[in-house]
């Protein structure tokens, strides 16, 4: 680490001067990038019959994925942080749920991880992967509820909502609100806002308000609200992502044809060209950085896919890579990876998925899988398997669901361990290069 | 008389090569004064009501952050927040 000076200074119309010094610390040393490629190939692994992946941990302990060799903390337990019935991290996408890294007195790289259950913040050491100094400090950080600030310059600020309607910001380091530039924010006419997410440098702010999926879009620096109704777009809204690169949402559809429409924020324009292919119940697809994208959808067959909302030209790109999964397509998606990535364009992205509780054989992506998916549909890397045997009854709250941090370094996910009688969360790092 | 420099801050304090960061600088003039300026509004009939404004003159102070390290620190001014940088580690 190097500390520089850097010189303020102050003068008046007389010409009087006045000169401080601002120190800032500048890490040094190589630094490092997630690497999916150093993961092995998807191929069809299946779960480790034999292995108790973390079923018999206490939370703070260790596993080492028996099919990938990718180091998995056990983050929860019955006693930790707190006394729960049931520790959850919340869903796949939104958010993010893990912070950027930033930098302890200490001297070292923590991130901060949202937990659903039980409501609150926890700091993770990257080194040790020691976690601490668990605080539920009121704000609200139900699945859907709450996002991390994708400003490099407020790593540990978040935005949640208050009173079903009032945007907030808030200091995950002392629980304090942050008011000024835009916060807090009353959405009028709203009453209860759910799905929040945000994009880097925290430009556009989204979310749903639930009771009537009413989608919207906040941008802080120039006040603007955009809302888009049913009504106005003619279509089934289901869920909504932000692109985390671009002014876009796309609109997620409940059985229609026009899945994953764009809708840029800045013209407020909604582009409903045919897309070519129909992915009707795209519900859990992800936005990345610069695209949205997914594994087929949730309820039928299909390929890879991914949609650029191109806002010069308005138009979608599809890129289809079939035979990765085969029918019964029952995955969530992550993509928040959007910082430290390996590369500037939409192929250089990966995004994350999770197979949940159907099986092909013969497929690459089987059930309980963890992988990464590049965003040109071109490769697919075995993250591990995430151990949980929630069926496609009653047990929604026992998919993994998994999230990435914002520089795709950790992975967490929730786990019912094989059909134990409680859920319980897991981080996974991802190697580097 | 100089300008005092109440604060400055710089969040966060420590970044990654090429992380950003904000340094927020809060002084004021200490030469500044602040006046009361009193008058009547009289209507037609005589009566009269009294009233009362502040007024603060100072010098208006102007802001400036630089690098003398060279180390290649890009540091750029945010419109309209007189005192706020937004800046970019090397």
């Amino acid at each position: 680490m190097t500390d520089y000076n850097l010189l303020a200074r102050v003068h008046d119309l007389a010409g009087n001067t006045v000169t401080r010094n601002a120190v800032v610390s500048v890490l040094t040393g190589t630094v490092t990038k997630a690497d999916p490629t150093k993961l092995p190939l998807a191929n069809g692994q299946v779960r480790n019959a034999t292995f108790a992946y973390g079923r018999n941990l206490a939370a703070g302990q260790t596993y080492i994925d028996p099919v990938t060799g990718v180091t998995v903390l056990k983050l929860t337990s019955a006693t930790y942080p707190v006394a729960n019935t049931a520790a959850m991290k919340g869903y796949a996408t939104s958010g993010p749920r893990i912070s950027q890294p930033w930098v302890g007195s200490d001297g070292h790289t923590y991130y901060t991880i949202a937990l659903d259950s039980p409501n609150g913040f926890i700091d993770l050491r990257y080194d040790t992967f020691a976690s601490s100094n668990f605080r539920d400090p009121g704000i609200n950080c139900a699945e859907v509820d709450m996002a991390f600030s994708l400003n490099q310059a407020t790593p540990r600020h978040c935005f949640s909502f208050t009173g079903g309607n009032v945007l907030r910001r808030y200091d995950t380091a002392t629980g304090n609100e942050v008011v000024g530039n835009g916060f807090p924010k009353t959405i009028s006419g709203q009453s209860s806002i759910r799905w929040l997410q945000t994009q880097l440098n925290d430009t556009w702010i989204a979310f749903m308000n639930n009771s009537n999926h009413v989608y919207l879009a906040y941008k802080p620096s120039t006040n603007v609200v955009r809302t888009m109704t049913g009504a106005r777009s003619g279509l089934t809204h289901d869920e909504l992502h932000l692109d985390l690169l671009n002014p876009i949402v796309y609109l997620s559809t409940d059985n229609e044809p026009n899945a994953n429409a764009p809708w840029n924020l800045e013209t407020d324009t909604l582009n409903k060209t045919a897309n070519g292919v129909v992915f009707q119940s795209d519900d859990h697809c992800t936005p990345g950085l610069g695209f949205v994208g997914g594994m087929g959808h949730w309820q039928a067959n299909g390929g890879a896919y991914t949609y650029q909302g191109d806002i010069n030209k308005g138009t979608h790109i599809i890129l289809t890579t079939a035979e990765y999964h085969s029918a019964n397509a029952d995955f969530y998606h992550n993509g928040a990876w959007c910082m430290n990535t390996r590369g500037p364009n939409v192929v250089d992205q990966w995004f994350v998925t999770s197979r949940e509780f159907q099986d092909n054989a013969g497929t690459k992506i089987r059930r309980y899988a963890l992988a990464f998916v590049k965003a040109d549909g071109s490769q697919l890397r075995l993250i591990g398997h995430h151990d949980s045997s929630g069926n496609s009854g009653d047990t929604y709250f026992k998919w993994s669901k998994p999230s990435l941090s914002p520089d795709g370094k950790l992975l967490m996910w929730t786990s019912d361990m094989n059909g134990s009688n409680r859920t319980d969360v897991f981080v996974a790092k991802i190697p580097v290069s | 008389m100089l300008p005092i420099i109440d604060s400055i801050q710089v969040a966060p304090g420590t970044v990654s090569p090429g992380g950003s960061f904000t340094v927020t600088v809060v002084a004021h003039d200490p030469d500044s004064k602040s006046y009361t300026l009193t008058g009547n509004a009289i209507d037609s009939l005589g009566g009269k009501t009294a009233f009362s404004g502040q007024v603060n003159i100072s010098d208006p102070l102007t802001f400036e952050l630089t690098d003398p390290s060279g180390a290649g620190f890009v540091i750029t001014p945010r419109a309209n927040q007189p005192g706020v940088f937004d800046c970019k580690a090397p």
